[in-house]
């Protein structure tokens, strides 16, 4: 006999039937594959009837000359991203949230968002078309002023500048929206008594807005730190070439590398498996420092 | 704020002109490239590839467009992703609708573990060949629509969002008072809820809409038939890996004539791809801003 | 309220339709043979005897006539995977001599066309996942694969079927010794049939092809040394010999790198034993087999491509080149010399500029010899058969066809009178007005694939030179190789056979270690790396394990001696 509080809410539960198979069906079934990371998958026998050999692939990337470069690759551009990509958005919204002519305000705003609709492809089809050695205009503005012509895609220092450089001129607008939004629900209140106090505008930034602001900031940084090794595999993916792959080679394309191109499923699923790992632990450390330093958690 | 502005200081004027001033260089920044794209998309390939072309279509043409609308690829893959796109998100806002109704319900029992166990799914999954093996003989999800649109029915970020909104901004007494009137949990969701939830069901819309517009990587592992690729992988092939002879196919062009003809054509498709993105915001603009903080502040 | 009710209980459908699949599924998926789903689009077999996969092959005579056409009483269907050219109909089934070999054996081949961006990916998929075609024709498959799906039991295994059903491609194994030798694994098990060639012009698979007019314009003569290479090379880049006054000459470019040191490293004594084992050749002091990318001739060899490319006399786009770049860079006259394996392929209008070297180049320590160049072995694992095919022995009477002569001169010129005809010296060509008036800007290969499937190479079949007419059969290629013949190593390995346990070390290994090869490669050529630091690089070669490699190769060798 189901409780009352069930049976009497029958449809409530009928409701959220539908996302529970999907999460079921969808993505915990196929979780059964995670032990190939610790099996020799032969594609014969089956995932569960692949001989088990233990942590064998897992001491086998961690022996990989490629092991740090890639540890390496996936913080730095991740830690790049974050030092950069995360105060961005909150300038950007700080100084909109300073703007009173609503035309100004609105256009700003949605011009920022516009390159957040391109999608990656597109964006990667763009970044090369500009820096282009023989046809973009980067290098047609190099020429000009008498530069030899640069080849920015296969040069392995400038990987980590594109790829971050190119993602703030995606999503400043988009990732403002946030803070933009917590800074028109600042009580105006608390505006007209600065005024009348004689705060300068400065001063009203300064002590109003963003100490508002800063209980969102640390739980988006808990979100972008927790996924510091987890950085998309789309856009490098496209943007990687042989020349850049001293610095453009992160854990998830080695993943796609290894499996699906070179057929080597269990040790791709090693690594795989290592990096989630990882996440999950980051995630639970990050967490704990945000309780106790500042009082606001994701759980 | 101050709408006045009577007691503008020296400063503060200072201050306004510094601000206007960043927010005027980061809109140019941010519309350069786009204008040069669709300006370019109107130009003489000759003069891009000569670098004339700064900011003003050079030697306007509308030959790239011709060829874009000529190309059967192309049109096939924008009338799939137009499907893929209306299908996908009908579908996702349906299923986030309804589970994350049922998750703001304080009666709802196990909750938090639900949150919990779909929130894992973020960290770990089966890997490829699992998942592509459950999907394609279990679910039958393999070269058909619904393989474009099942897999990504449901977000977690999304749900969490959306579960945060009702909890906030629908006020409970509002739903107390449909039960008391007699409704069901259905009947409370669709005739109470939904018609005070249009902002973040636009910003779903939104997030959701892009994301199945942009996607390429589920159709590059399981679709099979030309005639069902979306359009991001047919101008993939176009912008990244510059496939130009499959794509004119002009004949009595000469190599280098159907080189610059890529060349021109790749502007014009970035346009034309990106332009059902851009159109979308401004329909859902209104309510966006709204949505994001009302969804997002307070989780 | 409506609208959303129903759509509840559709998805509550759907749930219900996949969870009763899934259960369905579970008891058969594991281990058995998964025809029903592995091959969903082969007609019945009418035959149970022929459905039982491998090791049966002998037994099933019902459906199949033993010779002759058509192959089968009743007609029946087989799928298979296929590498799609750029220059090919994408429907593999609008090609006319696979429309017309339909009606000739009864069987109809239902294909999967895949490009060259994503066969890598749908192979490895299907595969991994035990999802098979009946056939795997020219999907790229690599040596490595070959031995490791087969010997995992994917692929059947063709010795008796060879046997019973496939008299040409027997023919051929008695004619080329080195086919027999490199094509089955340790233990003697054949699990695919090889792409192979008899015709001296594609067997030196690149040649360095240079820019005539070009040297008469700076006065220099075809280079025969290293050293006149270099000499020649300069002169392109500073002499102006396409005559714009601009500085725009590339004086040496090809697809990648790999091509040009393939044309390069026999100068410093590299590849002595042709590219039948990529790069594992016999080191002349010792002869013992030896890893050539360790050794210190290679760092001469890298020393020298480090000169050239620092000096801007390799194309600098060479990392991120590809055969339309080159072609693109011919057509507004910039290339001073290029490696390809003809010239009609990578330039238009100035192809006629360009001639083959007159002989191999001498290096600096007195290596003269030609290393790009291999047997008859074009790649192993051009055409599989899958542990599901239903029809094994009349998939192999299919494709045995292709192993002799008629069957060739169709796969290259198709049908007698509708596509070709014999000339009256005797030699064949395709018809006038098929390849008379090609249009411009459309390739050779594009007009004829709409009856021919040989665009893209490396089919299951063996070319002759007579009736193959792509660019290698060019007078240019035949004269470039007929020059470096006399320079071509002694011996040309086939490649190696492995057992199933060495096949999966192996494969560990190179991953690591060709990879860091092939960084390291480019990084020392582009300057990035000192050469100081070539020792630390073999270091670390041997760190990753390149002596347990060596073990292997060594122990392969020592068979492929003894056989």
């Amino acid at each position: 006999m189901l409780p009352r509080s069930i049976r009497k809410n029958w449809d409530l539960y009928l409701l959220v039937l539908p996302v529970v198979v999907y999460f079921i069906l969808l993505k915990y079934l196929p979780m059964y594959g995670i032990q190939i990371a610790f099996k020799d998958f032969s594609a014969s026998k089956g995932i569960w009837g692949s001989d088990w050999v233990g942590m064998k692939h897992f001491i086998r990337f961690f022996h990989n000359y490629q092991f740090w470069t890639l540890i390496r690759n996936t913080v730095e551009i991740s830690g790049f991203q974050i030092l950069v990509g995360f105060p961005i958005p909150i300038l950007f919204a700080l100084l909109v949230n300073e703007v009173r002519g609503r035309w100004f305000k609105k256009s700003v705003q949605s011009i920022a968002f516009m390159p957040h609709f391109l999608s990656t492809v597109v964006l990667v089809g763009m970044v090369m078309a500009f820096l282009s050695p023989s046809t973009g205009l980067v290098n047609h503005v190099i020429r000009l002023f008498g530069g030899e012509p640069v080849y920015f895609m296969t040069e392995p220092a400038m990987f980590k500048s594109i790829y971050v450089l190119s993602d703030v001129w995606q999503n400043m607008g988009f990732s403002s929206v946030l803070y933009i939004a917590v800074l028109a629900g600042i009580d105006k209140h608390l505006y007209e008594a600065a005024m009348i106090d004689g705060a300068s505008k400065l001063k009203r930034l300064v002590h109003i807005a963003i100490p508002c602001l800063v209980p969102t900031a640390v739980i988006m940084f808990i979100f972008q730190f927790g996924t510091i090794m987890d950085i998309g595999f789309e856009k490098i993916y496209l943007m990687q070439n042989d020349l850049n792959r001293a610095s453009s080679s992160v854990i998830s394309t080695y993943v796609y590398e290894m499996g699906l191109l070179g057929s080597q499923f269990s040790f791709s699923a090693a690594v795989g498996l290592f990096n989630s790992v990882i996440n999950l632990g980051l995630i639970l450390i990050v967490n704990q420092l945000a309780k106790r330093a500042g009082g606001t958690s994701l759980w | 704020m101050d709408h006045a502005g009577r007691t503008s200081s020296r400063g503060d004027r200072l201050y306004d002109f510094v601000i206007y001033a960043i927010l005027t260089v980061i809109m140019l920044g941010t519309l350069y490239p786009l204008l040069y794209i669709v300006s370019a998309s109107f130009s003489d390939p000759l003069s891009i590839v000569k670098g004339e072309l700064w900011l003003l279509p050079k030697h306007v043409t509308l030959g790239a467009y011709e060829k874009v609308f000529q190309n059967r690829d192309i049109l096939i893959g924008y009338r799939n992703s137009l499907v893929y796109l209306a299908v996908g998100t009908a579908i996702n806002i349906m299923m986030t609708t309804m589970g994350a109704y049922a998750l703001s319900r304080k009666d709802l029992r196990g909750r938090y573990v639900l949150v919990l166990i779909f929130t894992f799914t973020l960290l770990f999954n089966g890997g490829l060949v699992p998942t592509y093996l459950v999907y394609k003989n279990m679910l039958g999800l393999y070269n058909n629509l619904w393989v474009m649109v099942i897999p990504s029915a449901v977000s977690v970020w999304n749900l969490i969002i959306m579960r945060t909104y009702f909890q906030t901004s629908i006020p409970y007494e509002l739903q107390e008072a449909a039960f008391i009137d007699g409704c069901s949990n259905v009947r409370t969701l669709t005739s109470v809820v939904l018609p005070l939830s249009m902002p973040i069901i636009a910003v779903m819309t939104m997030y959701y809409g892009v994301a199945h517009w942009n996607s390429y990587f589920t159709a590059l592992i399981y679709l099979d038939d030309d005639w069902r690729q979306p359009l991001q992988m047919v101008i993939r092939s176009i912008l990244i890996r510059e496939d130009m002879g499959s794509m004119t196919g002009g004949e009595g062009e000469s190599l280098v004539e159907q080189q610059l003809l890529v060349e021109g054509m790749k502007y014009a498709v970035i346009v034309v791809s990106s332009l059902p993105m851009l159109l979308l915001y401004p329909l859902v603009q209104r309510h966006f801003v709204k949505g994001v903080m009302m969804g997002a502040v307070k989780g | 309220m409506k609208k959303v009710f129903s759509g509840v209980t559709a998805i509550l459908l759907l749930s219900a339709v996949c969870l009763t699949a899934c259960s369905n599924n579970d008891s058969t998926s594991t281990g058995s043979v998964n025809a029903s789903t592995g091959s969903a689009t082969s007609a019945p077999s009418s035959d149970p005897g022929a459905n039982s996969g491998a090791g049966n092959a002998g037994t099933a005579a019902g459906p199949v006539n033993e010779t002759g056409f058509p192959i089968v009483k009743e007609p029946i269907s087989l799928s298979a995977m296929v590498l799609l050219s750029p220059a090919q109909p994408t429907d593999w089934n609008d090609i006319l001599v696979w429309q017309e070999y339909e009606k000739m054996t009864g069987i109809h081949i239902d294909w999967d066309e895949n490009t060259a961006a994503d066969i890598t990916e749908k192979r490895n998929l299907a595969l991994a996942s035990d999802q098979l075609p009946d056939i795997f024709y020219r999907t790229k498959m690599p040596d490595s694969d070959v031995d490791k799906y087969g010997a995992d039991g994917s692929f059947l295994k063709l010795n008796d079927l060879i046997d019973k059903y496939a008299p040409n491609f027997k023919a051929v194994m008695e004619k080329y010794p080195d086919v027999k030798k490199g094509i089955a694994t340790a233990d003697g098990s054949i699990y695919a049939l090889p792409s192979l060639t008899d015709s001296p012009s594609i067997e030196i698979t690149k040649k360095l092809f240079v820019n005539n007019s070009w040297l008469q314009k700076t006065g220099k003569k075809m280079p025969t040394t290293t050293d006149e290479l270099y000499d020649v090379l300069k002169a392109f880049r500073d002499g102006d010999p396409n005559g714009n006054g601009k500085q725009d000459e590339v004086p040496m470019t090809a697809d990648s790198l790999d091509d040009i040191m393939l044309v390069l490293q026999g100068a410093f004594g590299l590849g002595n034993k042709g590219t039948g084992n990529g790069n594992w050749d016999v080191d002349p002091a010792s002869g013992e087999l030896r890893y050539f990318p360790a050794s210190e001739s290679y760092k001469d060899f890298l020393t020298y491509l480090h000169k050239l490319y620092s000096e801007n006399l390799i194309d600098k786009e060479i990392f991120t080149n590809d055969g339309t770049k080159v072609l693109a860079k011919n057509d507004q006259n910039q290339v001073g010399s290029f490696s390809f394996s003809n010239v009609i392929a990578r330039a238009n209008a100035n192809a006629g500029d360009y001639a083959g070297l007159d002989a191999a180049l001498a290096g600096p320590n007195g290596d003269r010899l030609f290393t790009s160049a291999r047997g008859h072995i074009g790649s192993r694992g051009a055409f599989m058969i899958s542990k599901t095919n239903p029809y094994p022995e009349a998939t192999m009477r299919w494709i045995d066809y292709f192993y002799g002569d008629e069957g060739i001169r169709m796969l290259y010129l198709g049908l007698e009178g509708k596509t070709y005809q014999k000339n009256a010296d005797g030699k064949y060509d395709f018809l006038p007005e098929i390849v008379g008036t090609i249009p411009e800007g459309s390739s050779f290969d594009q007009v004829v694939s709409k009856y021919v499937p040989y665009a893209g190479g490396s089919l299951p079949t063996l070319i002759y030179e007579d009736y193959f007419k792509g660019g290698e059969t060019e007078p240019s290629a035949k004269a470039a190789a007929e020059h470096l013949r006399p320079f071509l190593p002694e011996e040309l390995w086939a490649p190696f056979s492995f057992t199933a346990e060495e096949a999966a070390d192996k494969q560990t290994l190179e991953s690591d270690i060709y990879g860091l090869v092939k960084q390291r490669t480019a990084e020392f050529v582009q300057g990035k790396a000192s050469l100081d630091d070539f020792d630390k690089y073999v270091d670390q070669l041997k760190k990753m394990g390149l002596g347990d490699l060596q073990k292997i190769y060594k122990a392969a060798y020592d068979r492929y001696r003894a056989s």
